[in-house]
């Protein structure tokens, strides 16, 4: 005989554990609470944060403009002064060697290269000694 | 229950709990057969049935009520089956299983199922029918909804949901007559 759609009981034949859906609300309602106390509101974050991370922009924005545009004016300033006025600034100033050299763009150039230029000066023992010494230079293999 | 005063309930910020409440009061048992249907395993129904429940409560302030509540949460619990199922086959595809084999071994389990041959023979041949025939059948069949409503859950016409009705009525028909 066919079998028909209509011919069949209408019933799910699917169970469920008693006092099932009792437990269900609870289990429901536990999970949100749960969510709820560690759920991030993103929103929220990206809200509050944005301002200050839009302020550090700026500033950093800002500041890295003004440091060209010190440099640069330092520079123009410069060229304004004599090469005397400048030398005589150095002069009088405490500034070592070293520090002058690690200021210079091509240091190298400002180093002797000609040892020749060192033969017409006659230096002792113990001139060269205290040279030495102040430089520390016992421990540089010459 | 009504489903006004739900919605009242659930709009102001103040009973918006109470009124989320009243909805696993009223809804609970609807989305879990109709989710159950689908995973045919209570304990995998009972997951999806919770985790629809929370999407509810965060998609809460969303509901504008464009459409009616019940109708909105049937999309919701439609929707997570759709993807639990589809989950489901992209891992079995990868553990080379078969997801309509396993369902149809978990009727056979018996494992809070029950019932006469014909019966799990009929759960069997609706296990024949794409997911999403699946369900519009359940929702016509079981639930008794209207093509209108179930056209608002899947966002359907209602002329293509009777097509898939009718063929899906006749190939169960089909299956339950063969030997």
């Amino acid at each position: 005989m066919k079998i028909n759609l209509n011919d069949i009981e209408k019933k799910s034949p699917f169970e469920v554990p008693d006092d099932y859906f009792d437990g269900l609300t609870s289990k429901i309602q536990s999970k949100i609470t749960v969510n709820q106390r560690i759920g991030i509101n993103w929103a929220y974050v990206l809200k509050w944060s944005l301002a200050p991370m839009i302020l550090i922009v700026i500033f950093v924005g800002y500041y890295s403009q003004n440091a060209n545009y010190d440099t640069n004016s330092s520079r123009e300033f410069l060229v304004g002064v004599s090469n005397d006025e400048i030398l005589s600034y150095l002069e009088e100033s405490e500034i070592t060697e070293i520090e002058l050299l690690s200021l210079s763009v091509s240091p190298n150039n400002l180093i002797f290269t000609d040892s020749k230029s060192l033969d017409d000066i006659n230096l002792g023992d113990n001139n060269i000694n205290d040279l030495i010494e102040e430089y520390n230079l016992n421990d540089v293999s010459l | 229950l009504d489903e006004s005063y739900i919605i009242a309930k659930i709009r102001n910020e103040e009973t918006r709990n109470y009124g989320f409440n009243l909805i696993i009061k009223t809804y609970q048992q609807r989305v879990y057969w109709h989710v159950r249907k689908m995973v045919i395993d209570h304990d995998d129904a009972d997951d999806l049935t919770q985790e629809i429940f929370v999407k509810i409560w965060r998609n809460l302030e969303k509901f504008r009520g464009d459409s009616q509540l019940f109708t909105w949460i049937y999309r919701i619990a439609t929707n997570e089956c759709l993807n639990f199922l589809k989950k489901k086959k992209r891992r079995s595809f990868l553990s080379f299983t078969n997801v309509t084999a396993e369902l149809e071994s978990k009727i056979d389990s018996g494992n809070l199922i029950s019932g006469e041959e014909i019966e799990l023979k009929f759960q069997k041949a609706l296990l024949k029918l794409p997911d999403k025939q699946r369900l519009v059948f359940n929702m016509r069949y079981y639930d008794e909804m209207k093509f209108e409503d179930i056209a608002d859950v899947t966002g359907t016409s209602v002329g293509a949901l009777k097509a898939s009705y009718h063929i899906a009525a006749k190939k169960i028909e089909e299956f339950l007559n063969e030997d």
